[in-house]
C-alpha cells in the first residue's frame, strides 16, 4: 500500500514546474525567500488559503502566501546554512477547514547569490566492449561498480558526454545501477559516502521527487518492490529533467540530431 | 575517563577531529565487519585508546570555560544524556560546532558503543561520533541528537530518547523524518498514545515493524505521509488528528484514557 493510494479527498498535484522559490538572501536572523505561484494550478472554486512550508532539519516553519503573484517571505527558525525545502499548498477554509485542495511535493529552492559547483560522477570508463555498448561490472565493491563505456561509441560520437549519446545510455545505466545497488545491499547504509553506489543513492533522493519508501532495501524490514519503483521514478525524473541548456537530454539529442 | 569527574567543557581543533576520524577509521577497516550499521567489535583497550584521545591537550581547545561537565555520569538512557547535555550547553549555535560534539563523544564513549557478551563493543560509523552535516545523515549522531531532540521537545522528547545511549535503530530513524518532528500536534498525540508515563517507556508493541497494524513505525512511515496529503495537520490539535486516524491505532486509545 502506497500513500498515493489513499488519496481520498482527491488533492491535486501542483507541478512544481508551477511554482518558483527563490532564496533573495541569507542573514543569520532569517531566510528571504520569493516565492510564486501560476494561479492558473489553483482551483478557486471553494475559499483557500495558500501557505508554504519551510522545512530543514527537523524544523518546520510556515508562511501564507499572500499573493500567489510573488511574495516574499522571511524565513526566521533556520540557520544561515540551512538546506531548506518547500512544499505549498493550497487549504480548504470554511466548512471544510483543514482539507488540503492541492499541494507540490518538495521543492528545492533557486539560490539567486552562489551557484552550486556541480561535477559529474556518473562518469564512464572506456573500454573496447566488442558489441556491447556499455555495461557495469560489479565484480569489486558494490559500492563502487565500474561504470563502462564502449570506447568505439566515443570515437564516433567524439566525447562521452554527447548529448545524443548520453541520452541513449545515461537513463539505462542509471537504472541498471539503482536497482543493481538496491538488490545488492540490504541498505543505503552499507554504502559509504565516498563511493559511486553512496553518491548516487543521495544524489537521486535529494534531487528527484519520487515518493521515497521507508525501511531497508532487503531484509526482514526490506522493502524491495517499493525501492525498485522509488528507482524506475528517478529514472523517469531524470529522464525529465532539463540539464544543460535548460533541456532535457531528449530534447537536446533531437536538437543536436538535427 | 575515569581519572576526572568535573571538567571544563572542551572541543577538538580540527587536528583533533582528523586524527579521531583516523582512529575511528583504522579500527573500523581492521575489524571483521567493515560496514553496515552493525557495527565493528573493539576491545576495551581500543575503545579506552580512543576515548583518550579527548585528553590530549594537543588535540583539544577550551568551549567555554565557565561550563563544566561530569565525564563519569552514567545515563539511563539517551534521554537522560540529552537532558543533561541540554543543562550544560545552552548556546543554539553549538549545534554547528562539530569539534564539540565529537569532544563529547569521546567522553561518553564507553557508553555510545553496545556492549556484547563477550564484552567487546561495537563502534558504529563515524557520524555517530563526528558530526556529518549531510541532510540523510546529521540525526545519526548520537550525542548531538540527544541535546538537539531535547532542546527542542523538552519533556516530550522521551518518545524518541527512551532507548540505551548506543541505540540509534531504524524506529528512531524513522521519527526523524521532517513531518514528524517538527510537527508538535503528533508529537502530542504519540506520546499520549505510544508512551507509557508510569513505566516511562514506550508501551510494548509500539516499535513494531510499520506492517504490523496500528505501530508507532507504521504511523510514522504509512499513515502520517497518507494523512499529510489530505489534511493540514499542521494546525491540526492533536485531538482532532486522533479522530481521523485509521481503526487499527484504537487498541491505545484505551490504555492512553
Amino acid at each position: 500500500m502506497t500513500a498515493a493510494s489513499l488519496n481520498f479527498t482527491k488533492r491535486r498535484k501542483i507541478k512544481s514546474a508551477f511554482v518558483d522559490i527563490r532564496v533573495l538572501v541569507r542573514t543569520e536572523s532569517y531566510i528571504r525567500v520569493r516565492v510564486s505561484v501560476d494561479a492558473k494550478v489553483l482551483l478557486d472554486d471553494e475559499g483557500y488559503r495558500l501557505v508554504v512550508d519551510g522545512f530543514d532539519r527537523g524544523r518546520h516553519q510556515r508562511h501564507t502566501i499572500p499573493s500567489p503573484a510573488g511574495a516574499d517571505l522571511d524565513f526566521t527558525g533556520f540557520p544561515l546554512d540551512a538546506s531548506l525545502r518547500f512544499k505549498v499548498r493550497q487549504i480548504a477554509i470554511g466548512s471544510d477547514e483543514g482539507r488540503v485542495i492541492a499541494a507540490t511535493a518538495d521543492i528545492h529552492p533557486v539560490e539567486i547569490e552562489g551557484k552550486v559547483q556541480r561535477e559529474p560522477f556518473i562518469v564512464p570508463e572506456l573500454e573496447d566492449l566488442g558489441a556491447l555498448p556499455w555495461c557495469i561490472q560489479w565484480e569489486g565493491d558494490v559500492a563502487d561498480p565500474r561504470l563502462v563505456l564502449n570506447r568505439r561509441l566515443e570515437d564516433k560520437f567524439g566525447s562521452w558526454r554527447d548529448p545524443v549519446l548520453q541520452s541513449l545510455y545515461l537513463p539505462a545505466m542509471l537504472r541498471e545501477l539503482l536497482t543493481g545497488l538496491i538488490c545488492r545491499v540490504e541498505s543505503a547504509e552499507e554504502l559509504d559516502e565516498g563511493t559511486l553506489g553512496g553518491r548516487i543513492i543521495a544524489f537521486c533522493k535529494e534531487r528527484f521527487e519520487a515518493e521515497l519508501p521507508t525501511g531497508p532495501f532487503g531484509g526482514p524490514d526490506g522493502n524491495l518492490d517499493d525501492w525498485l519503483k522509488w528507482a524506475e521514478d528517478c529514472v523517469v525524473e531524470f529522464a525529465e529533467t532539463k540539464w544543460r541548456k535548460d533541456k532535457t537530454l531528449f530534447d537536446l539529442m533531437l536538437e543536436e540530431g538535427k | 575517563m575515569s581519572e576526572f569527574a568535573n571538567i571544563p567543557v572542551m572541543r577538538f581543533t580540527h587536528q583533533g577531529i582528523a586524527t579521531v576520524r583516523l582512529a575511528i577509521e583504522g579500527l573500523r577497516d581492521q575489524g571483521s565487519t567493515k560496514k553496515g550499521s552493525q557495527g565493528t567489535p573493539i576491545s576495551a583497550e581500543e575503545l579506552s585508546a580512543l576515548a583518550q584521545l579527548a585528553l590530549r591537550q594537543d588535540l583539544v581547545e577550551p568551549y567555554d570555560d565557565m561550563l563544566e561537565i561530569d565525564t563519569t555520569k552514567q545515563f539511563a538512557s539517551r534521554y537522560d544524556m540529552g537532558r543533561y547535555l541540554a543543562g550544560i550547553v545552552t548556546n543554539a549555535q553549538a549545534e554547528r560546532d562539530t569539534g564539540l560534539w565529537t569532544w563529547i563523544s569521546m567522553v561518553y564513549l564507553s557508553q555510545l558503543l553496545a556492549r556484547r557478551k563477550d564484552g567487546q563493543s561495537l563502534l558504529g560509523s563515524e557520524y555517530r561520533y563526528i558530526p556529518d552535516d549531510n541532510r540523510l545523515r546529521y540525526y545519526r549522531h548520537l550525542a548531538k541528537m540527544a541535546w538537539s531532540i531535547f532542546r527542542q521537545y523538552g519533556e516530550k522528547s522521551k518518545l524518541f530518547l527512551s532507548v540505551s545511549c548506543s541505540t540509534h535503530s531504524d524506529f528512531v530513524e524513522q521519527s526523524q523524518k521532517d513531518d514528524v518532528r517538527s510537527n508538535p500536534h503528533l508529537i502530542d498525540l504519540c506520546l499520549d498514545l505510544f508512551y507509557d508515563e508510569k513505566a516511562a517507556k514506550l508501551r510494548k508493541g509500539v516499535a513494531s515493524s510499520e506492517k504490523t497494524p496500528g505501530s508507532f513505525r507504521r504511523l510514522v512511515s504509512v499513515i502520517s505521509p497518507q494523512l499529510y496529503m489530505n489534511f493540514d495537520l499542521y494546525e491540526m490539535p492533536a485531538g482532532r488528528i486522533r479522530d481521523i486516524l485509521p481503526r487499527e491505532f484504537r487498541k491505545w486509545f484505551d490504555q492512553a484514557a
